[in-house]
């Protein structure tokens, strides 16, 4: 199977004592599940592959394309990140999804698709109502689903999700893990990398591969 | 020129000093701890307001434009410092910035209301030069300082909404551009509430300075509209540009927040 991204050796010092090192690929259609105790660098690994963090060493490529040859905005957009902490915005849920389809970057590329808008909602059990409320009284659980709903609709060609299930119950999980696979099946050339420490996830998850982060001792 | 103004003697002026005792013994008394400031504070209004006296009575008499220039530089120059010591947050020392915004948008406004407006001559006529690029330093300082620490206590508080932006494929402007205003308007507010109750409960300094001076309030109230108008342009200009120029100073070279403002 074709190789989406690869990243050989990226590096970031953490602290002192615990570095993150990490070599592996994403390949298409398939889920890169990243395991590995609290604190051993799980979200900073996201961070670095969104390019929120500078590395201190490595290289990465998308489909053998160095990823500083891609401008960083576009970057993100491509290999996207959703934050463990669901970032809501002032305004309603509707308004929430509709914030990356203001920006130049993605203007110039796409506009937000309705039918969608209103498949992923469902799929997630995300009513009307619920959109059009103030976002910032949603529930945590709502919040992350309503940013993953957001994330979903930019089409990334990868999308890596740092624990998106951590605060649902196990029916909403297996939608979010359902809408993911869905959503990976659905075009070629897509792949997802997960962050999650539940053993459930992988029953739900037809295509993975195991990303082991070690903690700082072993590291 | 003709001065019809009541001359203070030195004995009044000594007698004016004793309300500051008033003052200290407020801070006495609610332990404000204000004493050492508020003596000193004192002492250096006399000495400086003292040499500023004998400095402006000077140079209104050699009134050369190639002494006004440095002069005008070293104002912007104290102006920028003292900016920069009421900005808190910032990560950096603002002071370049501050004097580069501070003295373009000082220079641009006052020289236009300088020469076009009340055009003395000659036109570099340091009796209006100094007072006047004074009066737009003093109030772009403060709204470049508001501005800045509004600045940074707003990426401070939202970075994890800077940073979901970035994910969105905003650029770097993209993602403080809402910030960015509420700094612009932060700076600007003081200015424009000062346009707003001018008169009604605030007779400004310079106007009642001039009546005072015995000059026809008339007069006294055009000077002071024009020149509260180009106080509200060089604050805007300044606060535009020390924001437009101290934004950048928050991004990397690869569009990403700097992990110095992420941790604050
Ligand atoms: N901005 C930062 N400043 C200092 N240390 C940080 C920063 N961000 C992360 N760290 C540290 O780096 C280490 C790895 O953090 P990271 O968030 O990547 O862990 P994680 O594997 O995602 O953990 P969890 O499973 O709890 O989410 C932690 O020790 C964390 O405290
Ligand atoms: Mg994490």
């Amino acid at each position: 199977m074709a190789d989406l991204l690869e990243f050989k050796n990226l590096t970031k010092v953490i602290n002192p004592h615990h570095s993150l090192r990490v070599s592996g690929r994403v390949q298409e259609g398939k889920i890169l599940m990243v395991r590995g105790p609290s604190g051993s660098g799980k979200s900073t690994f996201l961070r670095l592959l969104a390019r929120l963090i500078p590395p201190d060493g490595g290289k990465v490529f998308f489909q053998g394309q160095d990823w500083m040859q891609i401008p960083a905005p576009k970057w993100r957009i491509m290999v996207h990140y959703v934050p463990q902490k669901p970032v809501i915005f002032a305004g309603t849920g509707a308004d929430n999804l509709h914030i990356p389809f203001a920006l130049k970057t993605v203007r110039e590329k796409k506009s937000l698709d309705y039918n969608k808008l209103e498949h992923y909602c469902e799929a997630l059990s995300i009513s009307s109502e619920t959109i059009a409320r103030e976002a910032q009284t949603l529930s945590g659980g709502e919040g992350s689903r309503l940013a993953v709903i957001r994330a979903l609709l930019l089409e990334p060609r990868i999308l890596m999700l740092d624990e998106p299930t951590a605060h649902l119950d196990s029916r909403t999980k297996k939608k979010v893990l359902q809408v993911l696979v869905e959503w990976l099946e659905t075009e070629p050339g897509r792949g997802a990398i997960l962050v999650s420490h539940s053993e459930e996830d992988i029953e739900d998850i037809p295509a993975f591969t195991v990303l082991e982060i070690l903690s700082g001792d072993e590291g | 020129m003709d001065y019809s103004y009541i001359p203070i003697s030195n004995s009044q002026l000594a007698f004016s000093v004793g309300l500051v005792l008033l003052a200290g013994m407020v801070s006495a008394f609610l332990k404000l701890g204000l004493l050492p400031s508020l003596f000193w504070g004192t002492c250096r209004a006399f000495l400086q307001l003292t040499l500023i006296g004998y400095v402006l009575a000077y140079l209104f008499i050699i009134n050369h434009f190639l002494l006004l220039l440095p002069i005008i530089l070293l104002m912007c120059y104290i102006a920028a410092r003292e900016a920069g010591k009421r900005i808190t947050k910032s990560p950096h020392n603002p002071t370049f910035i501050s004097f580069i915004a501070l003295s373009s948008s000082t220079f641009l406004v006052g020289t236009i209301v300088v020469v076009l407006i009340i055009s003395p001559s000659p036109w570099y006529t340091a009796q209006v030069l100094i007072p006047i690029f004074g009066m737009i330093l003093g109030n772009s300082m403060n709204g470049i300082a508001l501005s800045l620490d509004r600045m940074y206590s707003e990426v401070y508080g939202k970075a994890d909404q800077i940073e979901a932006l970035l994910t969105f494929g905003a650029t770097p402007w993209e993602a403080v551009r809402d910030l960015v205003k509420n700094a612009v308007a932060a700076g600007m507010t003081p200015t424009i509430n000062s346009l707003m109750v001018v008169g009604l409960v605030s007779l400004p300094g310079m106007m009642t300075g001039q009546i005072l001076a015995g000059m026809d309030p008339q007069m006294a109230v055009r000077y002071q509209f024009v020149v509260m108008i180009m106080i509200a342009a060089a604050v805007a200009l300044g606060c535009f540009m020390i924001v437009a120029f101290s934004f950048k100073k928050l991004f990397t070279g690869d569009m990403a927040l700097k992990e110095t403002v992420r941790k604050n």
